[in-house]
């Protein structure tokens, strides 16, 4: 077999290996990674900590609406033993180009959607904590401070489920999910001049 | 050699950058101009692709482009305030930008080849 030959089959293979954690979303959008620093939310006022949720919540509601799911540390770990089978691919190509880049891919394009969802979720929380600790006023659009269908309290219940194993870890996930898929309900939608 | 310029070229026509406020990574400050073509999500979980027409200190009025995710059909007038905004991502520069970058590259590139290759030779006119 010729360079040209295993230069070709190792493509194969990556493309194989890779197509099964491919992270492209439907809509085209790149979506940022979110920053969890409890300094940065120890300091946030009230104004602030609502102007970050309804930002994260739009993020988030995007990466929903491309299909985007949390994934059990099971399917995480799948996730990262395919990543390094399509290193594992690209070995060959390295031996032809040198390229340090190639074997680093696989594991830059496993970091996926569910990944940035479980950072919104958790920033999310943290976000909703913060407002109950300063004693913020009840959201006006969102489902924060509203009893009895507070969100956080709710979310509160499912934690303490999910501890005292009474909820598995997919029915846990499911209904952190819908739960903060209905924190910020749509709000004022933008009209066409004219 | 070639290939990076054309891969170069490539992103530079279709550079897609973000801009997401303070809590993610990588927000950069995005300079945008009439002409860009950009998708947004709001805070009011609104997602739109628009044609810039003009900035604004308020926001961006824009012309909508017909786009699968957003579900808002193309052709009409918006204004988003900024303050609404909770990603940017720029689809496309401007034709203007995008000449300037084909042309400064074209040039870099000349240079580049100027140098490679050396002076050209000069033909002397014969009297």
């Amino acid at each position: 077999m010729n360079r040209r030959e295993l230069l070709l089959l190792a493509l194969l293979c990556h493309a194989l290996v890779s197509g099964c954690s491919s992270t492209g979303t439907k809509s085209g959008l790149i979506y940022p990674t979110f920053r969890l620093s409890d300094s940065n939310i120890e300091t946030t006022s009230c104004a602030g900590v609502d102007r970050n949720i309804r930002q994260i919540d739009a993020i988030r509601w995007s990466l929903r609406e491309d299909g985007a799911e949390l994934e059990s540390d099971f399917s995480q770990m799948v996730q990262l033993s395919l990543a390094t089978a399509s290193a594992i691919a690209m070995i060959p190509v390295f031996t032809l180009t040198y390229d340090p880049t190639i074997l680093i891919l696989p594991y830059a394009a496993s970091y996926s959607d569910a990944d940035r969802l479980k950072q919104a979720d958790a920033l999310l929380i943290a976000l909703l904590d913060r407002r109950q600790v300063v004693g913020c006023p009840p959201h006006p659009e969102c489902a924060i401070g509203t009893k009895p269908m507070d969100t956080l309290d709710n979310l509160r219940q499912v934690r303490q489920q999910f501890e005292n194993d009474q909820l598995k870890e997919d029915a846990a996930m499911d209904r952190v999910t819908r739960l903060l898929d209905g924190l910020c309900p749509v709000g004022r939608r933008y009209q066409a001049d004219g | 050699m070639p290939l990076f310029i054309a891969i170069t070229l490539i992103a530079g026509c279709s550079t897609i950058r973000t801009d997401s406020g303070d809590m993610t990574h990588g927000s950069s400050e995005i300079k945008l101009t009439a002409g860009d073509r950009i998708k947004i999500i709001t805070r009011q979980r609104e997602r739109f692709m628009l044609d810039i027409t003009g900035i604004q200190p308020e926001g961006l009025r824009g012309e909508s482009v017909q786009w699968d995710a957003s579900g808002v059909p193309g052709g009409l007038e918006f204004f988003v305030a900024y303050r609404d905004l909770a990603l940017i991502q720029v689809e496309k520069p401007s034709a203007l930008k995008t000449a300037g970058l084909v042309a400064s590259v074209t040039v870099i590139g000349a240079m580049v080849a100027a140098i490679a290759v050396g002076p050209a030779p000069v033909m002397m006119a014969v009297p």
